[in-house]
């Protein structure tokens, strides 16, 4: 965002607020998640710190290109589908992430994972009402959402995961750490 | 212990989803969000039509009335059913009775009147000398001691009695003979009253003496 010509940051942009997530002019949430491009889709997958979402992901990565590893971007595209984009690089300004803009790619959600250590690998279908509330934890384990205090924002920020979880499907992904989890995710969603 | 809030249930009282509160519906059921305690609560069809009706307009007698209609039940059976969950939901705080506030320093109220915050009063703190209300609707301003603090938070949720006041003033302020505190609750309540800070819980029973004198007002969350 620096002006080429004096290398200087645009008054402009300077004073200009970032945007809320959650507010009218942005129909995007951050959440803390890790995500993988699966046939040019995005799996999102949910869990609190140390349930391994950073593992799942560099398991996954011997096959599957990374979008984020700790924080993503979740937006609706003109089409009133949802993308998925890093959001590891903080609070964004809304044009940077609006799929639109083409400054950083993003890509289709496909399917929503809360995810579990376990000895054993399973994968099993969630209901929307599940999907939701896991959706509402990742939410709040940003740091800067859980500070909000404005009910209309998180009020919108409820509506947004409710409509997630009701167009896509979630499930419970039991894992252990060891590289079959490549062939289930391939039998699951390629 | 995390102490629970009391709630308190009257089937003359109408009742509303608080402002906190969002529903979603999805095809198995519903979800409540209590935007500021971060709390999901599942609901399942029955219990979203009650909160459909419960819309401060209707008391929770009418209320069961209308389920007992729609799911041909008997109303003793619906009853039961009807208390648990507004009791449930309003232990969690999701849902509010509705408040009349009195404007008018005429109107008295009486000992088993149950009593709440205006809703419209914002309250600031400050640190070691009570603090300031404000009533946005009469645009008034009062200063309020710790103690005057103390009986705000106590009301400022949930609906009490002028007995149930002095009960809590006696434990808050130790070595004070109980009729000091009952005079001075009684003053108290007045002044707030007169300047509209605090009304009286909506009740069918006893709400339309005067309506010309009141101005229907929600509870505060």
């Amino acid at each position: 965002m620096k002006n080429e010509a004096t290398g200087a940051i645009p008054i402009s942009m300077k004073k200009k607020p970032p945007d809320n997530p959650g507010s009218k002019t942005h129909k995007g949430i951050f959440l803390h998640a890790s995500s993988v491009i699966v046939s040019g889709k995005a799996l999102l997958f949910l869990g609190h710190s140390s349930s391994g979402k950073s593992t799942i992901s560099r398991l996954l990565s011997e096959r599957y290109p990374i979008i984020a590893d700790d924080k993503v971007y979740i937006c609706k595209n003109k089409n009133g589908d949802w993308s998925v984009c890093d959001g590891s690089d903080g609070f964004p300004l809304k044009q940077r992430y609006s799929p639109s803009a083409g400054r950083q790619k993003s890509y289709p959600l496909f399917a929503v994972l809360r995810i579990f250590k376990s000895k054993s690998m399973k994968i099993m279908p969630i209901s929307p009402k599940e999907t939701c509330r896991y959706l509402m934890d990742a939410v709040f384990e940003i740091d800067i959402q859980r500070k909000q205090k404005d009910l209309k924002i998180m009020k919108q920020w409820f509506a947004l995961t409710a409509e997630i979880s009701r167009k896509i499907k979630g499930w419970r992904l039991a894992f252990r750490k060891d590289l079959r989890i490549l062939g289930l995710i391939k039998e699951a969603f390629e | 212990m995390k102490k629970r809030a009391m709630f308190r249930l009257n089937e003359n009282y109408r009742y509303k989803i608080q402002d906190e509160a969002a529903i979603e519906d999805f095809e198995d059921g519903s979800l409540l969000f209590l935007c500021r305690q971060r709390k999901m609560i599942e609901i399942n069809p029955t219990a979203r039509r009650v909160l459909d009706l419960m819309n401060g307009k209707r008391n929770l007698k009418q209320i069961i009335k209308i389920m007992s209609h729609d799911y041909k039940l008997n109303e003793k059976n619906i009853r039961e059913d009807v208390h648990k969950l507004v009791n449930d939901l309003g232990t969690q705080g999701a849902i509010k009775p509705l408040v009349r506030v009195a404007i008018k320093r005429r109107q008295k109220m009486d000992k088993s009147a149950s009593i709440m915050s205006n809703p419209d009063v914002s309250l600031r703190e400050e640190t070691d000398d009570g603090a300031i209300l404000f009533n946005a609707d009469t645009d008034s301003l009062l200063i309020i001691n710790p103690v005057g603090l103390a009986m705000w938070r106590f009301i400022r949720a949930h609906p009490r009695t002028k007995p149930n006041i002095v009960a809590h003033l006696k434990e808050v302020c130790e070595d004070v003979p109980l009729d000091q505190v009952e005079t001075d609750v009684d003053k108290f309540v007045a002044a707030l009253q007169g300047k509209g800070f605090i009304g009286e819980v909506l009740d069918e029973k006893r709400s339309y003496r005067g309506d010309s004198d009141f101005h229907e007002k929600k509870a505060a969350g």
